[in-house]
């Protein structure tokens, strides 16, 4: 199973683009870019 | 998340869950469970990667830990419907400042492992989250 490089505080986050529920892309930076956020990976839906 | 979205927000931070799968399964899960917070999906996990999480092997996702966390969830009313994306992906967790900066990382060790949120809250308010959520 391939490790993946973990972030630490002080670490830039990575950007990227995703959708929301609508289907529109967006990206993540633009939600930070407005104020702290706190963001949370889901493992699912369902 | 949701039980603890008016401490989270009064602290200054946006909730925004990154899940995996299609807009309507975002849809799906943020009108039932997360009415009030920002879900995003990608189909595939390159931002989960980007942000170092993992996939975890059965007895991680399978844990006495993991067990007892869903067990949580169940009892307040969260059911586990059919999993969309990649159900061995492990949870995170993370603060971003304004400027992009990580100011705070958890990975979860097992499905379900989610930091204490109103700990999370706390340890924002005492670290001067809030003068960074108002300027």
């Amino acid at each position: 199973m391939a490790k993946e490089k973990k972030l630490a505080p002080g670490d830039r986050a990575p950007d990227g683009h995703c959708l929301d529920k609508s289907g529109q892309e967006t990206s993540l930076s633009g939600f930070w870019q407005e104020g702290p956020v706190l963001l949370t990976f889901l493992r699912h839906f369902g | 998340m949701e039980l603890h979205r008016e401490e989270i927000e009064a602290a200054g931070l946006r909730i925004v869950a990154l899940g995996l799968g299609e807009p309507k399964h975002a849809r799906q899960f943020g009108d039932k469970l997360a009415p009030n917070v920002d879900c995003l999906t990608n189909e595939e996990p390159t931002l989960h990667a980007a942000f170092g999480i993992e996939r975890g092997n059965i007895l991680r996702l399978m844990a006495p830990d993991a067990i007892r966390a869903g067990a949580r969830a169940a009892s307040r009313g969260h059911s586990q419907g059919q999993a969309t994306g990649d159900a061995q992906r492990l949870p995170g967790t993370f603060i971003i400042d304004r400027g992009g900066v990580v100011r705070y990382a958890y990975y979860g060790k097992f499905a379900g492992d989610q930091p204490e949120l109103a700990e999370l809250v706390a340890w924002w308010r005492e670290n001067g989250g809030e003068r960074e959520s108002a300027k």
